[in-house]
């Protein structure tokens, strides 16, 4: 806080606390020689004219006032200041308190863009919501006019459509949630085999059209178990795999995925899923994590949240998720803290 | 069934199932109109670079991953005149004013029909182009 007393009629500052000082960057005396104008920015000035004059003549006897505080140095900062009007020693004086405001206002800034994030999602959410249902229920009445004229392979057709935009907006409801859950839900750790993950992640996309065709390898070069958060483990992983398998090109003789999980030197957990499939364009990479991204439309109705949620629930794990270009395909490498503490190790060491 | 001026239209749209109500839309006007489907900004840009004419009619979509609605209109005036540019409708599920107003800032934009593509987009498309330029959906 800086507080400042200055005469009313000569407007000089009279006296000073450490605080203003400090802030300004002049010594009492220098300060002594100056009024408030030559301590503001000229834009202020009219304002702080007015307000001067009206403290002096007596008209008012507080405001309060927003400006720009200029340093010794020329540099500036934003400053409220409360102006009142007091008496010293027998002399008419005008007291300010001022306070620099500049984090107030970066804080400020931050909760806007914050709120401004919140306001796409919400954009986006309903978009994403109402969408489907708009177009399914359009599909359905298709079907029904189908069905009217005797065409029941053009109805068969339009029920299947139906259905896999509902499927869509059912894979959207369900990944709304977990990023509901992500980011309140209390990490729980217990121990797991995560080639068990794996496992259950390739039979959730065994029926994704194509999947028969696809050469999965799975090399488990991890086979300690993991002390982790299962569920969150589990959304990573399944939204990988499933990335791997939905996106594989269908133009390629032979499409594989390799699934690796790994012990790194440095004892951490990590696991690779590389495939040959459509990869991401090169000048998408920088949003490959972002929030509602989606890259192969006609491939895939994807809700964009898959790889966001993936991220997310990695770094609350302690971990990190990356993408790296291998020029053909994708390949993305998850890392968790290996949580194989030495007595975790020799107490499985007696188990088997 | 009416005929309708329109020879070849082109929808952008990155939904498959939007895409196949688009064409069955128009073919229950009219059959003979050519349907072109690009599914984001670019490739439709890359559509009509290739073609001789351009299409009568461009139906837009507005949320489209890669280059979406606004993108594609921002590269549209830069390219195309007012001699040898299309008509666009924009089509979409949010019926945000504030989209409706960015959209109808781009000359060629002549309104917006709300999703799905009914069967009489022919009637609201030429109760647009009638209209006063700041037209929309009337149903």
């Amino acid at each position: 806080m800086e507080v400042f007393v200055a005469d009313a009629e000569t407007r000089r500052f009279l006296r000073a606390n450490r605080g203003a000082l400090r802030n300004l960057g002049y010594g009492l005396e220098a300060l002594r020689l100056r009024t408030p104008l030559d301590i503001t920015n000229p834009v202020d000035h009219p304002q702080i004219k007015q307000v001067l004059r009206e403290l002096g003549a007596g008209t008012i006897e507080r405001c309060r006032l927003e400006v720009r505080h200029v340093r010794a140095n020329g540099s500036e900062y934003d400053a409220e200041v409360h102006l009142y009007r007091g008496e010293l020693e027998g002399r008419q004086v005008i007291l300010g308190l001022a306070r620099d405001t500049t984090e107030l206002h970066t804080s400020r800034e931050a909760l806007e863009r914050r709120n401004d994030e919140l306001a796409e999602f919400a954009y986006r959410t309903s978009h994403d919501l109402r969408a489907p249902l708009v177009t399914s229920g359009a599909l359905l009445e298709r079907a029904a006019s189908f069905l009217e004229a005797d065409q029941p392979g053009d109805a068969a057709d339009a029920i299947r459509r139906a259905r896999e935009v509902l499927g869509g907006l059912e894979d959207f409801t369900v990944n709304i949630l977990q990023l509901a859950r992500e980011g309140v839900e209390p990490v729980e750790t217990k121990r797991f085999a995560p080639g068990e993950l794996v496992a259950e992640a390739l039979t959730r996309v065994s029926g994704v059209p194509g999947f028969d065709a696809i050469r999965i390898e799975s090399i488990d070069g991890h086979p300690k178990e993991l002390d982790s958060d299962r569920d969150r483990v589990r959304i990573i992983i399944e939204n990988l795999v499933s990335n791997a398998v939905k996106y594989h090109d269908p133009g390629e003789p032979e499409s594989w995925v390799r699934i690796e999980t790994i012990a790194t030197p440095d004892d951490r957990f990590a696991l690779e899923i590389e495939d040959n499939g459509l990869g991401i364009p090169e000048v998408h990479h920088d949003r490959v994590f972002e929030m509602f991204a989606r890259f192969h439309p006609r491939v895939s109705n994807g809700t964009g949240l898959g790889l966001y949620l993936a991220r997310q629930a990695a770094r609350h794990l302690g971990g990190e998720l990356e993408y790296h270009d291998t020029g053909r395909g994708s390949l993305f490498r998850l890392t968790l803290p290996g949580g194989m503490e030495p007595g975790d190790v020799q107490a499985e060491g007696s188990r088997g | 069934m009416t005929r309708t001026p329109f020879r070849a239209i082109l929808s952008v749209d990155d939904s498959e199932s939007d895409q196949y109500l688009n064409a069955l839309a128009i073919r229950d006007v009219d059959p003979e109109i050519e349907v072109l489907a690009a599914y984001d900004g670019a490739e439709a840009l890359e559509i009509l670079a290739k073609l001789a004419e351009p299409p009568d009619l461009i139906l837009l979509d507005i949320n489209m991953p890669g280059m979406d609605g606004f993108g594609f209109l921002e590269a549209y005036v830069q390219a195309y005149g007012r001699d040898d540019a299309s008509l666009i409708v924009m089509l979409t599920s949010s019926m945000l004013d504030e989209d409706r107003a960015r959209g109808l800032r781009y000359w060629p934009v002549r309104g917006f029909l709300a999703k799905p593509l009914g069967r009489d987009w022919a009637e609201k498309v030429a109760a647009l182009q009638g209209g006063s330029g700041s037209g929309s959906d009337a149903s």
